[in-house]
Parts: C-alpha cells; sequence; structure tokens
C-alpha cells in the first residue's frame, strides 16, 4: 500500500500548477511586448496540463488510502 | 530547501509516470490544444480590439479636427467680412473725430473674441488710429513692411480683405504669440488710403475653439504651417520652432523615420491620420500618440502658407475605452480554462470509476471460478 502524502506534498501538489497558471494569466493580461506570447500562453498550458495531473494524483492517492 | 527540491523531482517523476499511459497522453494533448486555443484566442481578440479602439479614437479625432477647423474658417471669413464692412464706413474712410470711437466699439463687440486690436492706417502704412484690449493707443508705429500692406497697396480692391502670414507678437496682450492680420483696404476716391486691420490671436483662437472639443485631458492641439513651425501649442517653449528641426535636434533614435512621417502628413493637403511614437513634453519621453490632421484652408485669402491643425492624444487614454472588453475577455479566458479543467476531471474521474468497476468485475469473476 502506498505511504499517504504528507501535507507539505499535498501543498506542493496544489501550489505550483496554481502559481504557473496564475503566473501565466498575469503575463498574458499584461501584455508585456513579447513576454505575453513567449511565456504566458506556454505557461497558462502548463499550469493546466499540471493541475489537471495533481487533481490525478490527489485522486489517486485518497483511492489507494481506502 | 532539500525537501523542495526532493518533492518536485517526486511530483516531475510522477507526472512522467501519469503522462506515459495512453488514455492520460490523450487527454494532455486535448488539455493543451484546448487551453492553448483559449489563450490565443483572449491575445487575438485584444489585439482586435485594440486595433478598432485606436481606429474609433482616430476617427474622434478627425471629427474633432474637421469641426475645429471649419469652426476656425468660419470665423475668419465672418471677421475678415466684417472688417470689409468695417473699412467702407464714413468714419473710416473719411478718418476724423467719430473715428476712434468707431474703433473702440468695434473692440467693444468683439471683447469675447481672441482679437488683440483693431489699427487704420494712412496710406503710407503709419498707424494713425488704434483700439486694443489693453486700452492703449500705441500709434506712429510703421508697418508699410508688412506683407499684407504691400499686398493691399498694389492690388487694393474696396470691400475685400486679406489674411497675413502668422508673425509671432512682440508686444501688447498677445506678446510671445502667434499673431494673424486680417486686413481690408481703406480706398477714399477710388484711391487707397491706407488700411484697416486687426490682429488674431491664434493660440487663444485654438483654446477657445478646439480646448472644449478635447476627448481627453491629456489631448494636445497643436497649429502647425505646411513647413513644420508650430503657432499654436499647449507648451510655450514650442512656439515659433520648426518641429523637424527640434525633432533633429533631438538625437532620437527614429527621428528621421518619424519626420518621413510628419513630412508626408504636413505635405498632404485635407486631412491625415497618424499612430506615431512622439517625444512627450515636458519630459522628452517617447510616446505612442494618435493624431489627427486638417488643413485650414485661407488660400481664398492669403499668400501664405495653410495651417494644419492637430488633434494629439496619448494611446493609453484611447485605452482606457478598452478596459470593459479587457475584463469580459479575461472573464472568458478563466471560464474557458475552468471548462478545460471540469472536463477533465470529469473524463479522469470516469475512467476511475470504470476501471474500479472492471477490477471489481475481474476480482469476482476470479473469485466464482475458484
Amino acid at each position: 500500500m502506498r505511504k499517504r502524502k504528507n501535507n507539505f506534498q499535498l501543498f506542493l501538489e496544489t501550489f505550483i500548477p496554481f502559481t504557473i497558471l496564475a503566473g501565466g494569466l498575469v503575463l498574458l493580461v499584461l501584455k508585456i511586448g513579447g513576454w505575453s506570447i513567449i511565456l504566458g500562453i506556454p505557461m497558462v498550458v502548463m499550469g493546466v496540463v499540471f493541475l489537471v495531473y495533481s487533481y490525478d494524483s490527489l485522486t489517486s492517492s485518497q483511492d489507494k488510502d481506502y | 530547501m532539500r525537501n523542495i527540491i526532493y518533492a518536485t523531482y517526486n511530483y516531475l517523476s510522477g507526472f512522467k509516470r501519469f503522462a506515459s499511459k495512453k488514455v492520460n497522453k490523450i487527454i494532455i494533448i486535448l488539455v493543451v490544444i484546448s487551453s492553448f486555443g483559449a489563450c490565443i484566442f483572449y491575445y487575438v481578440s485584444q489585439g482586435v480590439y485594440e486595433k478598432s479602439v485606436v481606429e474609433q479614437m482616430l476617427h474622434r479625432e478627425q471629427v474633432v479636427s474637421r469641426a475645429g477647423t471649419t469652426a476656425m474658417e468660419s470665423f475668419l471669413k465672418l471677421l475678415g467680412n466684417q472688417i470689409a464692412n468695417y473699412s467702407t464706413r464714413g468714419t473710416i474712410v473719411d478718418s476724423g473725430t467719430n473715428t476712434q470711437s468707431d474703433l473702440d466699439l468695434f473692440m467693444k463687440i468683439w471683447k469675447e473674441e481672441p482679437i488683440g486690436g483693431i489699427i487704420l492706417t494712412d496710406k503710407n502704412g503709419v498707424v494713425i488710429y488704434n483700439s486694443n484690449r489693453l486700452g492703449t493707443r500705441d500709434i506712429g508705429s510703421d508697418i508699410s513692411d508688412r506683407d499684407y500692406f504691400k499686398s493691399l497697396k498694389s492690388s487694393s480692391k474696396e470691400g475685400e480683405f486679406i489674411i497675413g502670414s502668422p508673425v509671432i507678437s512682440q508686444m501688447g496682450a498677445s506678446k510671445g504669440k502667434y499673431i494673424v492680420a486680417l486686413a481690408s483696404p481703406v480706398v477714399t476716391n477710388g484711391q487707397f488710403n491706407g488700411i484697416l486691420a486687426v490682429s488674431l490671436i491664434l493660440s487663444d483662437l485654438a483654446d477657445k475653439y478646439l480646448d472644449p472639443l478635447k476627448i481627453s485631458p491629456q489631448t494636445r492641439v497643436y497649429m502647425i504651417d505646411s513647413n513644420g513651425v508650430i503657432m499654436h501649442s499647449p507648451f510655450s517653449n514650442l512656439i515659433g520652432v520648426n518641429y523637424f528641426e527640434y525633432l533633429n535636434k533631438s538625437n532620437l533614435k527614429d527621428s528621421d523615420k518619424i519626420i518621413d512621417s510628419l513630412d508626408v502628413i504636413l505635405r498632404t493637403s485635407g486631412e491625415s491620420k497618424l499612430d506615431i511614437f512622439l517625444p512627450a513634453e515636458p519630459n522628452f519621453q517617447l510616446k505612442r500618440y494618435l493624431i489627427a490632421v486638417s488643413t485650414v484652408d485661407i488660400s481664398t485669402f492669403s499668400n501664405s502658407l495653410n495651417w494644419k491643425l492637430a488633434i494629439a492624444t496619448p494611446v493609453d487614454d484611447a485605452f482606457l475605452f478598452l478596459y470593459p472588453y479587457s475584463s469580459f475577455s479575461i472573464v472568458y479566458l478563466l471560464f474557458g480554462l475552468f471548462i478545460v479543467l471540469a472536463f477533465s476531471a470529469l473524463i479522469i474521474l470516469i475512467i476511475k470509476i470504470e476501471m474500479a468497476k472492471a477490477y471489481k468485475e475481474g476480482f469476482n469473476n476470479a473469485k466464482e471460478k475458484k
């Protein structure tokens, strides 16, 4: 049976994708010449993908606990 | 710190495992495509909105400058015709005791308008009567060297008026400002006998007719001749300055390109619009301006160059109108991303439920076989 995730891991799994997503959105909204496209859009996409993974990871760990 | 690195490593290796599954690969591709599409849609729509707002602002400025030039042309014609009529009055043609009171009456009638004063000269160009805003009676000055006097003396037609070349006033209430003279010949018994002329303060004219039409508090109104000499500006240090020389001396990186663009605009007759970076007074930083230019057509009454009326608004002021649209776009983007996330979560949940069901079925089947 897999070990239950500690609070720090849970925090990191939610903090990383949300930070990337929020950073990307800020860059996109600020319309900084060039950076909005070069960094903003990839960050938003990565943030969303990591959020999906985090969701999957969190629900999987919950499944395995019981 | 070590914990963070370890946890991040764990997180990323976990993601690698997650992404290696075929179903998850499909989910990731769909998420990437849809969120990328949402971002691109947001970015492109912002560009479209901006372009539209810039176009609208330029159009509004064009309307304002057109209204301004029309008002100025009408005012010049009205004042010119008034001078032409006045120059045929008996008290002006045969100057005498009532002439001064007639000129004072003229100033009283026109006191709300940007007129510096009115003078009557003899046939040699010496001022013999004068009425002005300051109430002084400066007579005896010789204006025979002025272009409008020479022009009227050489071909004087009773009841007509001409507009002189703009000059910077050296005295009186209009000191330091550009003034222009509207003059009409005084003809006695078919002979040229002097001129009747009023001085019009161009800055005050622009302030009176254009300031109320400003689109934003940062909107600036300039009056320039076709050679680029600034006749009216909100900054007094620019008045009388040739703007092309001013830009040349500024050592700006792209001053040549700016000069070329402005030169084309000033040489064009009629109306034009411009979206350009210009040094902003007073700190001389490059700023994006939206400029509409209209021509004050005085060619019928003057030998001097036509005047250009330029209305300039910083693009940031135009983008103030964009905020409602931007806010909506952000809401749409967030909503789009939320839908993507919710849909992905749903698929993952369905897969998990189905897998659990299949696992349970398989377990039960194996149990029954035993």
